[in-house]
C-alpha cells in the first residue's frame, strides 16, 4: 500500500496559499505568504518546541540550553530559546528561533509543543490592536522586556511575551494560548488588527525582527 | 414655512458644530429632508421644521423636542430599522431612513390619542389592581396593554448592518466629562506624566460652555475659552480623549464602562469600552430639572440647554417668539441670545426673587425683555403644538395668558451623581444648592465642577485642577504641594451658586409630566402617596417613574422634591432613588457586537466536516455529533456494532500529574484507592464534591515513578487543576499538572474488526494477550509516531483509543481510515457514541447524573474506596452518609411497554400523581431492536418489571409506559470488550 509522507499541522492556517514553504523536520513552515505588506504582521510560531517546567526546586534546575529567569513575570532568551518564569515553581520555555534544539533534558520537563498556539505579532500599532482585545496592562507598572503577562486574550486564557514595549514604533510579541482556540484567536487578531493593516505574514517576517535583539547568546 | 426654517440656518455663528456648506439628506415619513454634516438627527428635524417627534407611551399625546442629550424618549425613532433609537444623540447620515414609532396614524393625528381621555382609568398601579379578577381576564388585559403601549416594534427577521468594535484601555486617571473642569482636572494629571482618558458624551468637549458666546473675565466668551482648553487638551500626548462616549457604569478598582458611536470617518459604528483605571474624576456637570406644570409635555416646550444650543450650536432659531421660565441665569442668557439672533422673547418669568446676575438683568433691561421675578409657567396652551401660556406668580394669585410658539421652561439644574453613587459615594440634600452633593466618596474618586454646584469659570477650572491632582496622588504621585496651591486657588474662586428649589407651579388641574417616558404626573405621586407609598424608591416602582429609557435622568431629582414637598412632615429632606447602571440607554449590539464567539476546535475538525460531520458546540469545542442527515444515526451504530467505526475524542481532559506527592493527591481528589495503581493499567476513577455528588470520571494511568497521566470528561477539564489545587492547598505537597488537554487529540477505534485496523498501522504485538482490556500501551504508528494506546470499552465493543500528539492527528487519522477502508471503516459522532454506550449501561455525567446525584445513585458506589481515610477523601464523608439514605433518585434502565413505540424524548418527567423522576436518555437500541432508556426516579421505583408513566410535552394528559428492567441492555458480561 501506498504510504503518504508523515507531516505535523499547525493549529494556525490563514486563508491564503503560502508562496514559499519549507519542511523542517514535519512540520511544514511557511517562510513568506504574498502581500505580506509593510506590517504589523501575525505570524505563526506553533511549529516551534515548547517545554513546561515545574519544580519545587525551580531555581536549581539547569537544562541544557534554557535560561530560566529568577522572577516570576521575567523572561529571558538564549540560543534561541526563550524562556518566561510564570510563578515561583513554574517556567514555560519556547523555541522561537535558530536552528531546532534539542528537548531539554530534566524529568521536570513537560513537551507541550502540540498543546499551545504560539502567534508572533510584529511591527508598529501592537497596543492599539491588542487593546480591543484585552485588558492587560502592557505600560504599566513598568517592566524590563522581555516580560510576560498571563491573562484573557479575546476572552480565552492566554500568556503574552513582550519584547519591547508596544508603544515603540516596532516592536513584537509572542500570544501563546491553548492549540484548539488558534482558529479563533487568528480571527480575532486580524480581525482587531485590520484597521491598522495586519495581515499574515510567513516565518521570515519574524526572523528578520529577531535578528535585530541578541537571542542566540549562550545559556550561562 | 418649514423650507423658510431650513433657509434661515444661520450659518455663521462661531460656535456652530455643522458644516454649512455640507449638506446631506435623510428619508423621515416618505419625505426627503435636508440638513448639514454634523447634525443629530434631531436637529435635522427640527431645523426642516418638524415639531412632533413622538406620541407617549401610555396617553398617546403629542411629544416634541425636549433635550438634545437623550434625557426622555420623546426623541426616540426607528432608524434605519433600529427601534428606538435616540435622535437627540444619533448623527445624522446622508440617505438614513428615519420612522417615527409609537404611532397609528400620524404624529399629528393619532387615533389612539382618546387614551389621553382615560387617564381616569389609570391611576397609580392600576395594572396591579385591575384586570386580575377573574383570573382569566388578565391574559386578555396584558395583552391588549402590551399592544396598546411599548415604544418602537423589534423585527425579529431584522438584521443590522452594525460595525461594532470594543476596546479595554488601560490609564492611570480616567475623567468623565468633558467640561472646563473635567479638561482641567485631565490635564493636571498629564502635566505630572500620567496617563488620562478623558470621556465625554457628546461629539465635542467643553461642555455647558461649548456654546455660550458670553464673554467672562479677560473678554474671551466662553466658546472660545474653552475651545483653547480642548485645544491643549487634545495636543497633550498623555490624553486620550473619547468623543461621543456615555459612561454606562463604574464597578469596583475603578473599571468604567462606556459605549461610543463612530462616524463615517471610524472603523466602527459602535464601540464598547471599558477603562481599567487607578484613579476616577467625575466631571459629569448638571442637567436641567424639568418645571412642573400643567401641559409641560406640549411640543414647543423645551429646556434652557436645548434651545440654546438649537440656536449656537446647530444654527437655527428655535421659534419665532418665545416665552422664558426658568430659575437659573442660564436661561437669562439664552433669552438674551436669542433675542440677539432674531427670536422675539415675550418675556423671562424668573421663579427667583433674587440672586439674579446683575449683569444679565441690565441686559435683558436693555433689550426690552421683561424680567418678572417670582413668576412662572402655571399652564401650557395648545393641542398638538403650544400656542401660549399662563404664567402666575408663584403663589399663583395672579396670571397673566401669552401666546406662544415657544416656551423654555427650567425649574433649574440637577447634578449628574450617578456616577458617584455607583462608585459607592453617598449623596445628601444641600439647602444652599438645592443639590444632592456628593458626601462621602469611596477611596480614588474625585469630583469636581458643576456636580460640586459651582459655576463661574474660575472656579470650574480651579477644582478641575484639585481634581486631577488628587486623582494623581490616588495613583502614588506626592503631591502635597501642588494640592494645597490648588486648595488655595479653589477657595479663592468664587464658591457654589444658590439654587432653585422650586418643585411645582403653582395651580391644579391638568397633568404636570414628572417623567415623560412613563407617562408619570404629580398626581400619580400624590396617588402613590395616599396609598402609604411614603418615601420615593417605593413611589418609583409603584408609579413607574424613572423606570423609562430616560434611566430616571429627568425625574430622578424632581421626584424626591415632590415627594418632600408633599409630605407632612416639616423636617423631611428629600431623598434620592437608588442609581443602577447603565446610566443611559445603551444599545445591546454595543455588548454585543463587538464579542468574538471563541470556541475551540479538534485538530480533526476540518475531516470530520469534509466527511460530511454535523458540528455542534459543546462547552467550548466543537464536536461532530453524527455523519449523514439520519437524526438516529443508525448506520454509524450499525457500523460500529458489526464492523468498525472511527470517532474523534480529542475534547476529553488530560493531565500529567507528577512529583513526589502526586500519589497523595490523586487520593483526596479521586474516591477510590489511588495507590492500588499499576503502571500502565488504566483505573477507572470518579472524582466527587464535598456533597458526594459525583462531578467527574476518567482514567488514571501510573506511567512512571510519581508520575501519572489522567482524563476527565470534557467539561471539567477547564477546573480540573484548580479543583486539585484547591482541594490540597493546605498540604504544601510537592507535586504539579500540566494540562495537555489540547496536546494530544484522542482517537478511538471501535468495533469488532478495531484490532484489524489498529495492527495495519502498527508493527507492535497488539493481541489480546499481549495487549489486554483496561491496559494501556505506547506505540509507534507506522515506525515513527509515537501514540499512547488504551483499550478501554465506552461503547461495549472491542476499542482502542489512541492518544497522539495533535501535530500528528491529521496524519494518523488519515493512516487509521486508510488501514480500515477495506474493511468499511465508519465514522461515528456523539449521536452514535450516546446511543452506544447506553445499551451498555454506561453514563455520561450531565446526561444521567444533575447537581444532586451522588456515586451511588447512579451504580457507580464500587469505585469509591470504603477504607480510605474519608476525612481526607473529598467527599468520603457524605458518601458514606448517603450510601443506604432512603428517598433518593436512582438510575434505572426501562424498556417501552410496546415495543414498537418510539423513544421517549429526554428530559420526559416521569410520574403518577406526582412527578416521580425523569428519563436521562432514550434511544431505539438497533441492537435488540426496541427503544430502551436510563431514568433517575424515586427509589421506590427501582425493582424490576415496576411500570413507569412518562409524561411527554404535548401529550395531553396520555402517559406512556415503560417497564424498569435491568442494565446494561447490551452484552451484560461484556465479552464483547474483552475479545
Amino acid at each position: 500500500m501506498e504510504t503518504a509522507p508523515i507531516e505535523r499541522s499547525s493549529p494556525v492556517s490563514f486563508a491564503m496559499a503560502p508562496e514559499q514553504l519549507v519542511l523542517r523536520g514535519d512540520w511544514p513552515v511557511v517562510l513568506r505568504y504574498p502581500h505580506e505588506g509593510a506590517g504589523p504582521w501575525l505570524v505563526d510560531l506553533s511549529h516551534g518546541g515548547k517545554w513546561d517546567f515545574q519544580s519545587a526546586a525551580l531555581d536549581r534546575l539547569a537544562p541544557r540550553g534554557v535560561v530560566l529567569p529568577e522572577r516570576p513575570g521575567a523572561c529571558a532568551c538564549a540560543q534561541g530559546i526563550l524562556c518566561s518564569r510564570l510563578n515561583p515553581t513554574q517556567a514555560v520555555a519556547w523555541h522561537i528561533a535558530g536552528p531546532v534544539p534539542s528537548p531539554p533534558d530534566t524529568c521536570d520537563v513537560t513537551d507541550v509543543t502540540d498543546a499551545v498556539a504560539l502567534l508572533g505579532l510584529v511591527g508598529p500599532k501592537l497596543l492599539p490592536t491588542l487593546e480591543k482585545l484585552t485588558a492587560l496592562d502592557f505600560v504599566k507598572p513598568a517592566r524590563a522586556a522581555p516580560f510576560i503577562l498571563q491573562g484573557p486574550v479575546a476572552h480565552v486564557p492566554s500568556r503574552v511575551v513582550c519584547f519591547a514595549t508596544p508603544t515603540a514604533a516596532a516592536s513584537a510579541l509572542i500570544i501563546s494560548c491553548a492549540r484548539g482556540y488558534a482558529r479563533d484567536m487568528v480571527d480575532a487578531l486580524l480581525e482587531a488588527g485590520k484597521e491598522f493593516g495586519l495581515r499574515p505574514a510567513g516565518e521570515l517576517a519574524w526572523t528578520a525582527w529577531i535578528d535585530t535583539i541578541d537571542y542566540k547568546k549562550e545559556a550561562a | 414655512m418649514k423650507r423658510n426654517l431650513l433657509m434661515n440656518r444661520l450659518e455663521h455663528l462661531p460656535t456652530l458644530r455643522i458644516q454649512p456648506r455640507q449638506t446631506l439628506t435623510i428619508r423621515y415619513n416618505g419625505k426627503n429632508l435636508r440638513g448639514y454634516a454634523g447634525d443629530t438627527v434631531a436637529s435635522l428635524l427640527y431645523g426642516c421644521g418638524e415639531r412632533i417627534f413622538s406620541r407617549s407611551l401610555k396617553y398617546r399625546r403629542p411629544r416634541g423636542l425636549y433635550s438634545l442629550d437623550g434625557e426622555c424618549s420623546n426623541a426616540m425613532m426607528s432608524v434605519d430599522g433600529w427601534p428606538n433609537t435616540n435622535a437627540e444623540t444619533t448623527p445624522a447620515r446622508h440617505g438614513m431612513v428615519v420612522t417615527p414609532q409609537n404611532v397609528v396614524g400620524s404624529l399629528e393625528w393619532d387615533p389612539m390619542g382618546w387614551m389621553d381621555h382615560l387617564a381616569f382609568v389609570m391611576p397609580a398601579g392600576f395594572y396591579y389592581k385591575l384586570f386580575h379578577k377573574p383570573a382569566r381576564l388578565w391574559p386578555l388585559a396584558i395583552k391588549g396593554i402590551r399592544q396598546a403601549a411599548g415604544l418602537g416594534k423589534l423585527q425579529p427577521e431584522a438584521t443590522f448592518d452594525c460595525r461594532c468594535d470594543a476596546i479595554y484601555p488601560n490609564t492611570d486617571v480616567c475623567v468623565v466629562g468633558g467640561g472646563p473642569a473635567g479638561m482641567s482636572a485631565a490635564l493636571a494629571a498629564a502635566e505630572n506624566g500620567l496617563r488620562v482618558v478623558l470621556l465625554e458624551a457628546r461629539p465635542h468637549l467643553g461642555g455647558f460652555c461649548d456654546y455660550r458666546v458670553r464673554a467672562e473675565k479677560g473678554g474671551m466668551p466662553l466658546y472660545q475659552w474653552v475651545g483653547a482648553l480642548a485645544d491643549e487638551v487634545r495636543a497633550t500626548e498623555n490624553i486620550r480623549v473619547l468623543t461621543h462616549a456615555p459612561v454606562v457604569g463604574v464597578y469596583p478598582d475603578q473599571r468604567i464602562t462606556a459605549f461610543q458611536r463612530g462616524s463615517a470617518a471610524d472603523v466602527f459604528d459602535l464601540r464598547y469600552i471599558e477603562i481599567a483605571a487607578t484613579s476616577v474624576v467625575v466631571a459629569t456637570g448638571c442637567i436641567e430639572r424639568p418645571l412642573l406644570f400643567a401641559s409641560n409635555d406640549r411640543p414647543g416646550i423645551m429646556q434652557i440647554g436645548c434651545a440654546h444650543r438649537l440656536l449656537h450650536t446647530y444654527g437655527i432659531r428655535p421659534a419665532a417668539n418665545a416665552v422664558f421660565s426658568v430659575a437659573h441665569d442660564l436661561g437669562l442668557e439664552a433669552a438674551i441670545d436669542m433675542h440677539d439672533q432674531g427670536v422675539t422673547v415675550h418675556c423671562v418669568a424668573d421663579a427667583r426673587e433674587d440672586g439674579q446676575d446683575p449683569q444679565m438683568l441690565s441686559a435683558l433691561a436693555q433689550r426690552g425683555i421683561p424680567h418678572w421675578r417670582g413668576w412662572v409657567a402655571q399652564v401650557a396652551h395648545g393641542r398638538r403644538q403650544l400656542r401660549g401660556v399662563t404664567l402666575s406668580n408663584l403663589t399663583g394669585t395672579f396670571k397673566k395668558r401669552i401666546g406662544c410658539e415657544l416656551l423654555v421652561a427650567s425649574a433649574g439644574l440637577t447634578p449628574l451623581t450617578g456616577l458617584v453613587t455607583l462608585a459607592g459615594g453617598a449623596l445628601a440634600f444641600d439647602h444652599h444648592t438645592g443639590f444632592f452633593l456628593p458626601q462621602r466618596l469611596p477611596p480614588a474618586v474625585q469630583v469636581c465642577g458643576r456636580i460640586r454646584g459651582l459655576h463661574d469659570p474660575s472656579s470650574l477650572s480651579a477644582d478641575g485642577t484639585l481634581a486631577g491632582l488628587r486623582a494623581a496622588a490616588d495613583c502614588g504621585l506626592n503631591l502635597n504641594r501642588e494640592i494645597a496651591r490648588a486648595e488655595a486657588a479653589g477657595a479663592a474662586a468664587p464658591g457654589a451658586v444658590r439654587g432653585s428649589k422650586l418643585a411645582m407651579a403653582p395651580g391644579k388641574g391638568g397633568k404636570a409630566f414628572l417623567c415623560f417616558d412613563e407617562d408619570g404626573t404629580v398626581k400619580h405621586v400624590q396617588q402613590a402617596m395616599a396609598q402609604g407609598f411614603d418615601v420615593p424608591e417605593l413611589i418609583k416602582r409603584f408609579t413607574s417613574i424613572g423606570t423609562g429609557p430616560g434611566q430616571g435622568g429627568m425625574p430622578g431629582h424632581n421626584l424626591p422634591l415632590v415627594v418632600a414637598h408633599s409630605q407632612a412632615s416639616p423636617d423631611s429632606d428629600p431623598q434620592p432613588t437608588t442609581i443602577r447602571p447603565p446610566l443611559v440607554a445603551t444599545p445591546i449590539a454595543a455588548y454585543a457586537g463587538g464579542k468574538h464567539d471563541m470556541a475551540k476546535r479538534t485538530p480533526m475538525h476540518a475531516e470530520q466536516l469534509t466527511a460530511g460531520g454535523r458540528m455542534e458546540r459543546v462547552g467550548e469545542w466543537y464536536r461532530a455529533r453524527r455523519f449523514g442527515a439520519d437524526p438516529g444515526a443508525q448506520d454509524e451504530i450499525i457500523g460500529v456494532r458489526t464492523n468498525v467505526g472511527l470517532l474523534d475524542a480529542s475534547t476529553l481532559g488530560k493531565f500529567r500529574i507528577f512529583g513526589p506527592d502526586a500519589v497523595k493527591a490523586l487520593q483526596r481528589v479521586y474516591v477510590g484507592d489511588m495507590t492500588r495503581t499499576v503502571p500502565f493499567r488504566t483505573k477507572y476513577a470518579a472524582m466527587c464534591n464535598e456533597d458526594g455528588c459525583v462531578i467527574d470520571d476518567g482514567v488514571v494511568i501510573q506511567t512512571g515513578e510519581n508520575d501519572y497521566y489522567i482524563t476527565t470528561s470534557t467539561g471539567r477539564a477547564g477546573q480540573t487543576v484548580e479543583w486539585f489545587r484547591y482541594h490540597t492547598r493546605y498540604d504544601s505537597w510537592d507535586y504539579h499538572m500540566v494540562n495537555l488537554t489540547d496536546a494530544f487529540g484522542v482517537i478511538n477505534i471501535a468495533g469488532p474488526n478495531a484490532r484489524q485496523v489498529l495492527a495495519a498501522v502498527t508493527d507492535a504485538d497488539i493481541s489480546n494477550e499481549a495487549f489486554a482490556f483496561s491496559t494501556c500501551r505506547d506505540l509507534l504508528l507506522r515506525g515513527d509516531v509515537p501514540v499512547r494506546a488504551m483499550r478501554l470499552g465506552f461503547v461495549g465493543e472491542l476499542s482502542y483509543e489512541l492518544h497522539v500528539p495533535a501535530s500528528y492527528m491529521a496524519a494518523v487519522w488519515q493512516m487509521v481510515e486508510t488501514a480500515g477502508q477495506s474493511l468499511g471503516i465508519v465514522h461515528f459522532g456523539l449521536e452514535a457514541q450516546s446511543t452506544l454506550r447506553m445499551e451498555k449501561g454506561h453514563v455520561i455525567l450531565g446526561s444521567e447524573s444533575e447537581q444532586r446525584t451522588t456515586l451511588h445513585d447512579i451504580g457507580l458506589g464500587f469505585l469509591w474506596c470504603r477504607t480510605k481515610p474519608e476525612a481526607k477523601t473529598v467527599g468520603g464523608a457524605a458518601l458514606r452518609h448517603t450510601a443506604d439514605q432512603p428517598g433518593r433518585l436512582k438510575l434505572v434502565g426501562f424498556k417501552m411497554e410496546d415495543p414498537r413505540s418510539r423513544a421517549p424524548r429526554d428530559g420526559s418527567p416521569i410520574v403518577d400523581a406526582r412527578i416521580r423522576g425523569y428519563v436521562c436518555t432514550a434511544r431505539f437500541s438497533h441492537a435488540l431492536q426496541e427503544p430502551v432508556g436510563m431514568a433517575l426516579v424515586d427509589d421506590d421505583l427501582v425493582r424490576p418489571n415496576t411500570r413507569l408513566g412518562i409524561y411527554e410535552d404535548g401529550c395531553n394528559g396520555t402517559l406512556r409506559h415503560a417497564m424498569v428492567v435491568p442494565m446494561p441492555f447490551y452484552d451484560p458480561k461484556g465479552l464483547r470488550m474483552r475479545m
